[in-house]
Formats: C-alpha cells, structure tokens, sequence
C-alpha cells in the first residue's frame, strides 16, 4: 500500500499546506492548459486542418456527442464541466506510465472534491435551466405532500453516485495495489496496462455518472434516466473506448 | 485513507479554476472552429452543388441553342432548295415562251413571205395571162377580143339588177350626168357607139360619155361615176385564179406538215 499522497506534505502553514496532491493537480492542469493552448493557438477554418486540431475535434466532438446522447439536451452548456472531469481524471491516470508520477486521482480527497462539484453543479445547471422557482416547484410535484419524499430522493441520489464516483476511483487503485503486491515480479508490464486501461475507465465513468446526475437534475428526468437505462451510451468516435459494463 | 479537508477544498478550487481554463483555451476555440468548419464545408458543398446546377442548366442551354441552330440550318437548306426549284421553273418557262416568240415570229415572216410570194405570182400570172390571152386572141382573131369583151360588158349592163341601176341613176343625177367609160384598150367607133346607145337606153338620153384608156386594167371595161362603179375584166378571173393557187399552197403545207 502507497502513502497517500494527502500526507506527503511539502509545505505547511497552519491549515494552509502544500501537499503532493495539490502538486501533480497543478501539473496536471499546467499540462492541459498548455496542450490546450498551443493546439489551439492556430486553429484553421478550412477543410485541412493538423493533426493537433484533429486529435481535439475528435475528443470533444465525442464528448459533446455522449453529453447529447445521455442527457438529451444541447451539450453547449454542460460541456465544460463534465468535459473537464473526464479530461482531468483521463490524463491524471493517463500519467501514471510516467516514473515518479503519482496521479492525484489516488487521493480520496480529490474524489470528493470532484463529488461534490458534482453534486453542487447538478442543483446550480436545474435552476439555470428552469429559473429558482420552477426548479423548486418540481419538488411539490404532484402533491406538496411528496416534498419530504423528494427530498430524501435527491439526496439518497446523490449520497448514492457520490459513493459510486468514490468507490469507482478508490477501487482501482486498491486493485493496482493489490495486484502489485500479489505479483511483483511478474507483471509489471500487464500491471501498467491494467493500470491505464482501468484509469480510463474511471475517468469514462466518472463522466458519464456525472451527466445523468445533472440531466436527473434538470426536467423530465424520469424520461430521460428510463432512456439511459435501456440504450447505454455508445463509444465515442475515436479517443477512448469505454468499457463501463462492469462498473454500472 | 483519511480525507484531508483543506486538500478536498483546494481540489475544489483548482478543479473549477481548470474548468475555466480549459473553457477559454480549449472548448471554446474548438468549438467554434468546428462549428466554423462545418458552416464553410457546407457553403463549399452549397456552393459546388450551385455551380454544377448552373453548369446543368448551361448545358441545357446550349444543348437547345445547338438543336435550334440545326433547325435553322435544315430550314435554309429546304428554302434554297425551294427557291432553285422555283427559279429553275421560272427559268424554263422564260426559255418556252421566248422560243415560243421566235416560232411566232418566223411563222409570221413565213406568212408574209408566202403572202408577198403569192402576190408577185399573182401579178406575174395575171400579166403573163393576160399576155398569153391577148397574143393568143389577137392571133386568133384580131380585134375580136375587144368585139367580145365589148359585148360581154353589154350583156352584164343589160342584165344588171334594178337596184344597181337605180343607185347608179341616182348617182348620175347628183353629178351632172357625166359618165367615164375607162378600158384597157381602144375601143372602136362601132363598140363606142353600141356602148353609148346602150347606156343612154339604160340610164338617159341626156347622158355625156367620155371614153378613156387605162393599161393598169387587165382586159376589161369600166363604167365610172363620181361615186359609182360598174366595172367587168379579166381580174375577177385572176382574182379566183389567186383564191385557188392561195388553196394549193395551203394544202401543200398541210401535207408538208403531216
């Protein structure tokens, strides 16, 4: 069993700490936003376009195209949040092939943290959607007898994906670790792969978990969850190829 | 497996901190350049889909201007062909009539040739008769042919129908009573005498005759007032003499052109 990153403290100022975590999240982010950057500092309208520019029309056209598939809705609005998470999760487990790298996806405090961006993000996208009042009134629905019945449906929804979206990420390190400890020797090529294929599947996950939590959120979700259930999301176009059979 | 609380807030943080980042530098522009891809891919495709109809339509009308254009040509060719057929008609006909013109026109001095030809025969024929006639008269009888033409004039005088003779009468009494007895040849006291004595029988006693002698006459007698004449000569002979060769060459002809 590794240390956890959380305690590997590089810093400290009384609450105020400067941990591992907080420091491969950094270059995490640092990694994406230059990546970013630079393939999109010359972006070409024609018909020819580099491979740079291709690479991430195929990322987040698929991730648009799963967004619209599962929620029903125009992805413009959630794109950035759900597309963050999976991009951050991918490339922070995506990492791990790198020596001395330690993704900060093994940090349970940065699997809450994500949970509960989720769980805010959902309650913030349904009122955006449907304005304060309307939002709330879907709680009264159809009698203001099942307000308390809501309420506690919401929260166990949530509580519920949260534990998941935890449990997800938490299991795949434990495996790794386990699968390393049984097997030193033998397996470490086939311990890399598992590894990475393992973290994509988190990250596709976790994605997607978040997007019909929000999409639950927003109107008509009753629909929308029945139709989630009976057609799963497809893969996308290129990119990673999801394998959440298992896990859902 | 603890959950450092500061650390779960500082993710927080800098997982909405990525968020905007990666708006600005990633979904943003790559949305935009797709969605601006996708408009110019498709005003190409409008475009190119534009310009093959414009192409359709070029070709369609060309294709209708070439057809219009064989037409026209078929239309020319068929007038041209018209236009020679009717001027090679127009052309022949002309060539009909003018030959018809100098077919009409050699027939017609043809005629008159014929007609001059048989007015010198008759001219000729008649001196020649009247030559032969006389010389051969003369032979045979002296001044007989006169003596018989004389009374043969009588016979006619006598034998002239009243109506002549009343328009004659009346003719003698306009003029005064003079009458002109003209013949070819001269003639006798005794026939001058038998000639006076039968006109003053005939037409009055008061009558004056002046007798004259004229070679243009073949062979006979004529009686002249101022507007009547009473004439009888050889010429009626040859006038039926010329009738008849007149005939003759017709029927020559005829035969000629059968």
């Amino acid at each position: 069993m590794e240390i956890s990153l959380d305690n590997w403290v590089l810093w400290q100022q009384g609450p105020v700490l400067f941990n591992a975590t907080i420091l491969y999240t950094w270059l995490v982010m640092a990694l994406l936003v230059l990546g970013s950057w630079l393939a999109t500092r010359r972006l070409s309208t024609d018909a020819k376009i580099s491979p740079w520019q291709n690479l991430l029309e195929v990322l987040v056209g698929g991730m648009r195209e799963q967004i619209r598939q599962i929620s029903q809705q125009e992805p413009g609005t959630y794109l950035p949040f759900i597309g963050t998470l999976f991009v951050f999760i991918s490339v922070s487990n995506l990492l791990a092939v790198v020596p001395g790298y330690h993704p900060p996806t093994d940090s349970l405090s940065t699997t809450a943290a994500l949970a509960l961006c989720v769980l805010v993000a959902a309650p913030i996208y349904g009122i955006a959607q449907q304005g304060l009042r309307g939002y709330l009134s879907h709680y009264l629905k159809p009698t203001p007898l099942m307000l308390p019945f809501h309420i506690i449906s919401e929260l166990s929804r949530t509580l519920a994906l949260a534990v998941r979206l935890f449990g997800n990420v938490m299991s795949g390190a434990m495996i790794g670790a386990i699968l390393l400890a049984v097997v030193p020797l033998f397996f470490p090529l086939v311990m890399q792969l598992l590894e990475l294929l393992i973290g994509q599947v988190q990250a596709f996950i976790f994605a997607v978990l978040a997007t019909v939590y929000i999409a639950s959120a927003l109107q008509a979700h009753e629909e929308t969850r029945e139709e989630i259930i009976k057609t799963p999301a497809e893969p996308t176009r290129g990119g990673e190829i999801p394998k959440e059979d298992e896990k859902t | 497996m603890l959950i450092n609380w500061f650390t779960v807030a500082a993710q927080i943080v800098n997982f909405l901190i990525l968020v905007a980042l990666l708006k600005r530098f990633l979904y943003g522009p790559i949305v935009a350049a797709m969605a601006a891809r996708e408009e110019k891919i498709a005003a190409q495709l409008a475009e190119a889909q534009q310009k093959r109809q414009d192409a359709e339509q070029e070709e369609a009308s060309l294709r209708q201007k070439i057809r219009d254009i064989e037409e026209r040509r078929q239309e020319l060719l068929t007038e041209a062909g018209n236009q020679a057929e009717a001027h090679k008609k127009e052309l022949f006909s002309q060539a009909r009539e003018d030959v018809e013109q100098i077919r009409q026109k050699w027939a017609a001095s043809l005629q008159r040739e014929k007609e001059t030809f048989l007015q010198n025969l008759k001219q000729r024929l008649g001196q020649e008769v009247i030559e032969t006639s006389r010389r051969a008269l003369q032979e045979m009888a002296g001044l007989e042919l006169e003596q018989r033409l004389t009374e043969v004039f009588l016979d006619h005088l006598r034998q002239l129908p009243p109506e002549e003779q009343a328009a004659i009468r009346e003719s003698l009494q306009e003029t005064g009573g003079e009458l002109l007895v003209t013949t070819a040849f001269e003639l006798s006291e005794e026939a001058r005498q038998k000639i006076a004595a039968r006109v003053q029988e005939q037409f009055g006693r008061d009558l004056a005759l002046r007798f004259t002698t004229s070679g243009e006459l073949l062979a006979g007698i004529e009686l002249l007032t101022s507007s009547r004449k009473l004439a009888w000569s050889l010429g009626s002979f040859l006038d039926s003499l010329d009738e008849d060769l007149s005939q003759a060459f017709q029927q020559l002809e005829k035969s000629e052109a059968a």
